[in-house]
């Protein structure tokens, strides 16, 4: 309804108007998606045919990104001579587990901020923000003295404990803001019901916010999945992600541009699987609940 | 949250309520993971610290912000990052409010394009470094090709020059980043009141000024939010640069 009013009021459609509209929308969606089209085809095809670019001013020439024979070579050295295939089970587990810790005690903790009443509430909210907005720097350098004083140095347990940094502030903000959204009545009606607090939290509050959840979740693991700094610093060798890997495909002697951008392809679309599912609370994540769609 | 709240949500258990309770794990570890090493680090950078084994740390007070500042290199390296994120968040800003207001016109679509226009955020930022790294090399990279084939550029590599570099590093993050902001946009220019552009309109107030008096001061917050977050995620993030200029010239 809005959306219709909206329109009528706002634009008389006039077909130049539309026109240009569609024309800057395509212009945008070819610049979005050509570095990637060209990656992907780069890909699979042999590094001699994926070398070859036309004479500067030969626009024709250009029809050639398209004649090869498609090759999986570059994968066959990325897995079996690069190793890649423990880097992506290292990025996996590190993510997944720091996100399950990051989601289990962020909604618990979301609850307790979102409905409890502290002495401090205002500064322990803020204090909690802030910890996902300081520089990484500032939480990296120490974590790594201490890590190698610990022993969990470049170690598994080790990365995830780094990625939880990041990871719980953000999904606990982030999950604060879905139980906010619960109308506190429903949950009033269950304690008059005679329902403990654990089973108020367990039966309603957490199924009315499991959307967010879900999506608190996802974006924990994608940002901990492409994490470049945190893996390169803490994960050392033993817990080495893909990011990680990726950088090391560039060697003093020649940079393997098959293999990176075979390893580009792998990194991305696990993740344009996730961000499509999650699709509607992708913005309201990234700005950590501030904008809604 | 209502005035009106059953006593019995806080009744306390040793002295905390149950949503004290829940809310502790999650304090204990964030002040375990994030506190303790912040102080800990402020603690160490009064001394010098010790890298081989055996030698003791020595307190230095302030000596090493001091050497900081007289580092020259160090305030080279502001300087160029001032560069590069001024001028990639002014690119955003303005093709980021362009696109929103040209999606905002779309009667149908506009959710399609919308998801594909996010797949750039979903890729590693060392890899959108690497992507852009081949595009612009000087042999076979197709950006590179394109830019000497429209003829901006006569002669010379892109990433061996220093401006060419930064121009490079603030592509990429364009690429990467203007999607985000036009979509915060988009949904801010959703949320204008419609009955305020009514009356506007019934004023005779032109295109230009409706947007000016009305659609700008409605929009504030959502700009403000918008153009915070990129600028905090701009300066934590360096994995980009790092590659593109292998960590050579820039910060």
């Amino acid at each position: 309804m809005a959306a219709t009013s909206q329109e009528t009021i706002l634009k008389k459609k006039t077909p130049i108007g539309t026109i240009i509209t569609v024309i800057v929308l395509v212009i945008w969606i070819v610049w979005t998606l050509s570095p990637l089209f060209i990656t992907a085809i780069s890909s699979i095809k042999t590094t001699r045919e994926a070398f070859e670019t036309p004479e500067y001013g030969d626009w024709k020439g250009a029809i050639n990104i398209f004649r090869f024979k498609p090759t999986l070579v570059h994968f066959e050295t990325l897995f079996q001579i690069e190793g890649f295939g423990p880097y992506i089970w290292h990025g996996l587990v590190c993510s997944l587990s720091s996100a399950i810790i990051a989601v289990v005690l962020g909604t618990l903790g979301a609850y307790g901020l979102s409905r409890g009443k502290f002495k401090q509430e205002a500064n322990i909210s803020f204090w909690i923000i802030s910890t996902r907005m300081a520089p990484a720097v500032v939480v990296i350098v120490p974590l790594y003295y201490i890590f190698r004083r610990l022993g969990i140095l470049a170690t598994i347990p080790g990365l995830i404990v780094a990625y939880t940094t990041f990871n719980l502030p953000f999904s606990l903000w982030l999950i604060k803001g879905f139980f906010d959204d619960i109308p506190v009545e429903i949950e009033e009606a269950a304690f008059v019901d005679g329902d403990t607090h654990w089973d108020v939290f367990r039966k309603i509050a957490v199924p009315l916010a499991a959307p967010g959840i879900v999506a608190s979740f996802i974006l924990c693991v994608l940002i901990s999945w492409n994490d470049f700094l945190f893996a390169a610093v803490i994960g050392g060798h033993a817990a080495k992600t893909v990011p990680v890997g990726i950088t090391e495909l560039r060697t003093t002697v020649e940079v393997l541009w098959g293999p990176i951008n075979t390893a580009t392809i792998i990194l991305i679309i696990p993740m344009i699987a996730l961000g499509i599912l999650i699709r509607k609370y992708l913005i309201q994540g990234l700005t950590m609940g501030a904008v809604r769609e | 949250m209502s005035g009106r709240e059953l006593s019995v949500l806080h009744r306390r258990r040793h002295g905390l309520s149950f949503y004290g309770w829940v809310l502790i794990p999650a304090v204990f570890l964030l002040l375990l993971i994030t506190v303790y090493p912040f102080f800990w680090m402020i603690v160490m950078s009064l001394f010098k610290v010790a890298v081989r084994p055996g030698v003791k740390n020595e307190f230095v007070g302030f000596a090493n912000y001091v050497g900081l500042a007289k580092d020259s290199l160090f305030v080279h390296g502001w300087v160029i990052q001032a560069k590069y994120v001024g001028i990639s968040m002014a690119i955003e800003f303005i093709l980021g409010f362009a696109i929103a207001l040209f999606l905002n016109n779309m009667k149908r679509g506009a959710n399609v394009i919308t998801t594909i226009v996010l797949v750039p955020m979903m890729l590693a930022p060392v890899a959108v470094g690497f992507l852009y790294l081949y595009l612009f090399n000087s042999s076979f990279g197709w950006f590179y090709w394109f830019i000497r084939s429209i003829g901006i550029l006569k002669q010379g590599s892109i990433l061996g020059d220093m401006r060419w570099a930064l121009a490079a590093i603030i592509i990429a993050d364009v690429w990467e980043w203007t999607p985000f902001l036009a979509l915060v946009f988009l949904a801010g220019l959703k949320k204008v009141p419609l009955d305020q552009l009514e009356a506007a309109k019934c004023d005779g107030a032109p295109p230009i000024r409706r947007f000016i008096d009305v659609v700008l001061p409605n929009m504030t917050s959502v700009i403000v939010i918008g153009v915070l977050i990129r600028f905090m995620d701009i300066m934590r993030y360096i994995d980009k640069i790092f590659v593109i200029t292998d960590s050579c010239c820039c910060s």
